[in-house]
């Protein structure tokens, strides 16, 4: 797969995204791991016994690509991640389908890893497994409590490049996850985050959502502009920029709801969401 | 001399990494207890055209908006 116009830069610039900022904060995770005892673990067998104890198979080193759930006993966090108490009923992809799906997507991880060999570097360090699960109206998620374990939710038009976005997507959620787990972001939980007052213009689905929603939203529409304009889309990259702006904009407005931390990492967006928009005019 | 300050150093950086690892448990623990029953899901929608028609009102916010956040960056540097 080749993708032209590619820029030199080979990450996406802004913390919690550079793969140093990730791996540190695997390692935090793995020093906590061990002082609660047991022995020695690598950042993926600690995050699963800290958040997924009944995770039966996991692997340092490349993520696990799960078509089913049973085997790898994820129907529990499948199930959390959709948000739903039951799973759909046509959820799981037929066999034809799956090896349809199964090359397009290992294509879209090589477009990835292509792109930013560093992000790749620490998404192989710290997702432990890419669910495939299908449900009508998504492309798939990710979930605080569960973090490590991604679920997608391809269809078969899918491109390779739009395997490759959505698969950033969930990994710039993990990153923050990770992020807010090892340094703290957000003042208060989800009763504060989701009051009204505290609402705040999404840059991607560019309605009111929950302070911590809209955080994410910022930070990741800023991850996708980057990687569209390395994959030399720059229309598309364009596109997101007013949203995500609009987005800033509310975010600095209510950055009461941030610790330091938090609003260190906001500012730092700012300034690189400024600059991209001058380069994108 | 140059010893001393160099095991100053060495157990000043010690205290440090003892201090941040110890601010990282505090919130790994916290992380823990708020998420395990306080939880944020993100489910990546399919985009529909209504989110695509804002377009129009969306670039007009966006320029008063880098005006703000210029200013709010001055502010934090200054």
């Amino acid at each position: 797969v080749t993708v032209a116009g590619k820029s030199p830069v080979g990450n996406i610039e802004c913390h919690p995204f550079l793969p140093d900022d990730i791996l540190c904060n695997a390692r935090a995770v793995v020093e906590y791991r061990k002082t609660l005892g047991g022995h020695d673990r690598g950042f993926k067998r600690s995050i699963v016994a800290l958040q997924s104890p009944e995770v039966s198979e996991v692997a340092e080193g490349a993520s696990l690509l799960v078509w089913d759930v049973e085997g790898a006993l994820l129907r529990p966090a499948l199930s959390d991640i959709m948000s739903v108490p039951v799973l759909p009923n046509n959820w799981a992809y037929r066999p034809n389908e799956r090896l349809r799906l199964e090359a397009r997507i290992q294509n879209g991880l090589s477009v990835l890893s292509e792109l930013y060999p560093g992000i790749f570097e620490a998404f192989c360090a710290t997702v432990t497994h890419l669910v495939f699960a299908r449900c009508a109206g998504y492309t798939g998620g990710s979930i605080s409590k569960r973090i490590g374990i991604i679920w997608l939710a391809p269809e078969a038009h899918w491109s390779t490049v739009f395997v490759a976005e959505n698969v950033l997507h969930e990994f710039l959620h993990q990153a923050l996850f990770l992020d807010e787990m090892v340094n703290g972001m957000f003042i208060g939980g989800a009763e504060q985050l989701n009051q009204d007052d505290a609402l705040t213009i999404s840059a991607v689905r560019r309605t009111r959502r929950g302070y911590d929603k809209a955080f994410h939203s910022a930070f990741v529409a800023y991850g996708l502009i980057r990687f569209y304009q390395r994959a030399g889309d720059s229309d598309h990259a364009r596109d997101m920029v007013s949203p995500l702006l609009v987005c800033l904009d509310d975010l600095v407005d209510k950055r009461r709801m941030l610790t330091p931390h938090g609003e260190a990492l906001l500012a730092d967006l700012v300034g690189h969401c400024l600059r991209t928009a001058c380069e994108l005019q | 001399m140059a010893d001393n300050a160099s095991d100053s150093d060495l157990r000043g950086a010690a205290l440090a990494a003892a201090h941040t690892s110890e601010l990282a448990a505090d919130n790994i623990r916290r992380y823990l207890a708020m998420h395990s029953t306080d939880v944020a899901a993100w489910k990546m929608r399919i985009l529909d055209q209504a989110i695509a028609e804002t377009k129009a009102i969306v670039d007009k916010s966006a320029h008063l908006a880098v005006t703000q956040l210029q200013l709010y960056l001055e502010n934090r540097e200054a």
